[in-house]
């Protein structure tokens, strides 16, 4: 057992020791330059290796010292830290020993230590894998919380959230007529409300990305003046992306939406989708009333 | 760097208050020939009951009238900073009393010992580490909980206009609220939303589960080494930690997993007791007790929660007719124990549920016909096949546990027959028969239903697996 630790041990002080003073010297660019060479030539994989390099490099920078210390201690304590691992073996060589009525259980003891070798190998592997997919989380995510970011949801999706909290007050109940679930906009938008009579027939109907399957929904014109009056909106906001419910002649209907989209893109940029809020005026009786070309239950 | 210190104390404080009842459920024993309970299951049924009792807190507050604030929650804390520091010094003093126990196990054990617990402090390290390197990001943390959580916040109350209206945007209104009542603790006391910090209790409720687990063992067997090797096994789990939807992320399966398992291992400890020709009356009084309030957490943290509650009761019931007889009545008030535990736990939950709107709610008991079960029998096979599939076939992404749990079963045929071994048995099947059936009677394409959930409800039931595997190997020379 002498004789593996120490071998362990030496092999972890020629990997830690270089690897730290190589890791600690090289300035970071040198590290994310050589990672976005090696990435595919389109933007987001070159964003993803700049910053994948980072994270690697500061994962790195805290990890070969801790090594290199522990090696280094594993050294100076070498009698106790071998007689450590030698315990170590014994009572799992002595656990894993299977025995019935007092004889040893050869069958059985091989498959338990296979079972237990192969189960600790593979959890390994899948905690290998779990820093790594860390490191290839971080450039989306950093320390930001969710809001910042507006983490895996639509292109679309995010635009509108940051339009309506651009637009709208921080306390503002938004009655949202769509062809969308729209529960990460609610979760985004909170403190505002978003009220969204949900179409039965897509009730339990499970979305898909990128509007590949198109949920049932209501119009403006569908909905009972007095449902509208019991919500009680300060907004009502249109917003259909799929084929069923889009109206291409209505794109840029809404002027603060078109603006909002052209400071964000240029100003060439064209909508593809139909966001239309408008504010509804308390003093106003019926100021939400459908207007007559948007009738038609779907 | 406040924010930090401030989730770590009111993670510290939401521990305390679980040690202070778990000071209650698990006394420190007061004579030689009464079961000892060990530091290990101390730590994590004070963890586990913690992040329980402060959502009923929460909730009950709210029922009284009263409004969430930053001042109740920092209260809330601080009492469980004090009770939970008072408790270990209490329990300290008298640990020191009976150290000689931990003095009899030999050197190399004792080693080996230090080997495992560095492995398990690591490992909840880094499922610590890893879960605050992502915000929540997935649908059901945002769409059904963490949405809650912030309204919650926000509104300080339950009781609020938006959690009720049914055209409110949130996904499953009647979901239980253990999950956004404690999220919303952590936001009280930053004073503000953010839901990579709220993350905080998920590898803690992992760190619970896992200690209770080791401590369960521990108790029931002499055979130490073999139980933090099996706690190791449990720890590493791949579907639990490091797979994204497991403990590391804000979905609620990580937390049933965790309740599930302890409700599990309180009546596996409560059925082998039973076995012995002389169980210890205390641990017959304690185990449904803590078992029920573990089962009502479950409950209150997702629905599927009541499906586990229903097998427990048939599994329990079937085993005590089939070994029990000589001992019915008894055995019959200790399950009641459990139930009643469980239902009291859980009643003010579902009052206050009777009163939310049912908007995208499965309502699976209301479709539980032989019609509707008879329509849906094509998806039976589907999710037979499917369920097959993820168990054995894709081991290598989930984890070993189902292969190793059919390999224990049959390399020990005998051992599993025994009330407390086939007692998890029987919950594993009732498990995977209530998902099968769930799929049948759904009102959405099974392929989608089953298909999108069934890896996320494996990872709930996989430590009653490991707990079978366990039983397999561990109790053979006791």
């Amino acid at each position: 057992m002498s004789l593996l630790v120490r071998t362990i041990l030496i092999l972890l002080l020629i990997t830690s020791i270089p690897g730290l003073v190589f890791v600690w010297l090289m300035p970071t660019e040198f590290f994310q330059s050589w990672m976005i060479e090696r990435a595919t030539p389109d933007q987001f994989s070159q964003f993803a290796a700049h910053e994948q390099a980072e994270a690697i490099v500061v994962f790195l920078r805290i990890l070969l010292p801790l090594i290199a210390i522990f090696t280094a201690a594993g050294f100076f304590f070498l009698t106790p830290v071998t007689h450590f691992f030698t315990h170590c073996g014994h009572v799992i060589s002595e656990q894993t020993l299977i025995n019935r009525e007092g004889r040893r259980d050869a069958k059985r003891t091989i498959l338990f230590r296979l079972l237990l070798l192969v189960w600790f190998s593979l959890g390994m592997v899948h905690f290998a894998g779990g820093v790594s997919r860390r490191i290839e989380d971080w450039p989306w995510y950093h320390f930001h919380a969710g809001p910042t970011i507006l983490p895996n949801i639509s292109e679309s999706n995010r635009d509108v959230i940051r339009f309506l909290k651009e637009t709208t007050e921080n306390d503002a109940r938004i009655l949202v007529l769509s062809d969308q679930k729209l529960f990460f906009l609610s979760y985004y938008l909170l403190p505002r409300k978003l009220f969204h009579p949900l179409h039965p027939e897509s009730e339990f109907v499970i979305p898909k990305a990128f509007q590949q399957r198109q949920l049932k929904a209501y119009r403006l014109a569908d909905l009972d003046p007095d449902y509208i009056s019991q919500i009680a909106p300060d907004y009502i906001l249109e917003y259909y992306e799929g084929s069923d419910y889009l109206e291409k002649d209505r794109l840029e209907e809404d002027p603060r939406w078109l603006q909002y989209l052209q400071n964000r893109y240029g100003n060439d940029f064209k909508p593809t989708y139909n966001v239309r809020l408008r504010k509804i005026n308390p003093d106003v009786t019926n100021s939400f009333s459908p207007q007559p070309e948007q009738g038609g239950t779907p | 760097m406040i924010d930090l210190f401030l989730i770590l104390l009111g993670a510290a404080g939401v521990w305390g208050s679980g040690l202070v009842l778990a000071q209650l459920l698990l006394p420190v024993a007061s004579t030689a020939s009464q079961p000892k309970s060990n530091l290990a299951e101390f730590l994590g049924l004070g963890l586990v009951t913690g992040f329980g009792s402060t959502a009923l807190f929460y909730l009950l507050w709210a029922q009284i009238g009263l409004r969430y604030t930053s001042g109740l929650a920092y209260i809330w804390m601080s009492l469980g900073l004090a009770g939970g520091a008072g408790t270990l010094f209490f329990r300290y003093r008298r640990l020191n009393h009976s150290a000689d126990q931990l003095s009899s196990s030999s050197r190399a054990e004792a080693d080996f010992r230090q080997l495992c617990l560095g492995l398990l402090i690591f490992l909840a390290m880094s499922t610590v580490i890893q879960t605050w390197l992502t915000p929540q990001r997935f649908w059901d943390e945002r769409a059904i909980f963490g949405l809650k959580s912030i309204v919650i916040f926000q509104e300080g109350t339950i009781l609020n206009e938006s959690l009720s209206h049914p055209d409110f945007v949130q996904y499953h209104p009647k979901y239980p609220l253990l999950i956004p009542l404690n999220e919303a603790h952590f936001y009280l006391l930053l004073g503000e939303v953010n839901d990579r910090w709220s993350k905080i209790m998920f590898p803690l409720l992992y760190a619970g589960m896992v200690l209770t687990f080791l401590g369960v063992l521990l108790r029931s067997t002499r055979q130490t080494a073999r139980s933090w090797l099996f706690t190791l096994m449990l720890a590493t789990v791949p579907s639990m930690m490091p797979w994204e939807y497991g403990f590391l992320s804000g979905q609620a399966d990580g937390p049933v997993a965790c309740f599930h398992t302890v409700t599990l291992l309180y009546l596996w400890s409560f059925l082998s007791a039973l076995n012995r020709e002389h169980p210890h009356p205390s641990v017959l009084v304690r185990s449904p007790l803590i078992a029920g309030l573990a089962a009502g957490m479950t409950i209150f943290t997702k629905d599927e929660g009541i499906a586990f509650f229903l097998v427990d009761l048939i599994a329990l019931s079937l085993v005590t007719v089939l070994y029990f007889r000589k001992r019915l009545i008894s055995t019959a008030i200790s399950i009641l124990q459990f139930g009643v535990t469980t239902v009291v736990v859980v009643a003010p939950w579902f009052w206050h549920r009777s009163q939310l709107p049912s908007t995208t709610e499965m309502a699976y008991f209301s479709r539980m016909q032989i019609t509707t079960l008879a329509e849906g029998f094509s998806a039976f096979f589907w999710s037979v096949q499917h369920l097959f599939q993820c168990m054995f076939l894709e081991a290598g992404k989930w984890g070993l546990q189902w292969w190793f749990l059919m390999l224990s079963l049959f390399t020990f045929p005998a051992k599993a027959i025994k009330p407390h071994q086939l007692f998890l048995l029987l919950n594993l099947l009732g498990a995977l028969a209530a998902l099968v059936i769930a799929g049948m009677i759904a009102p959405t394409p099974v392929q989608e239903h089953i298909g999108g959930s069934s890896l996320r409800f494996l990872l709930q039931i996989s430590g009653g697996a490991i707990l079978f595997i366990a039983g397999q190997w561990i109790c053979q020379e006791d």
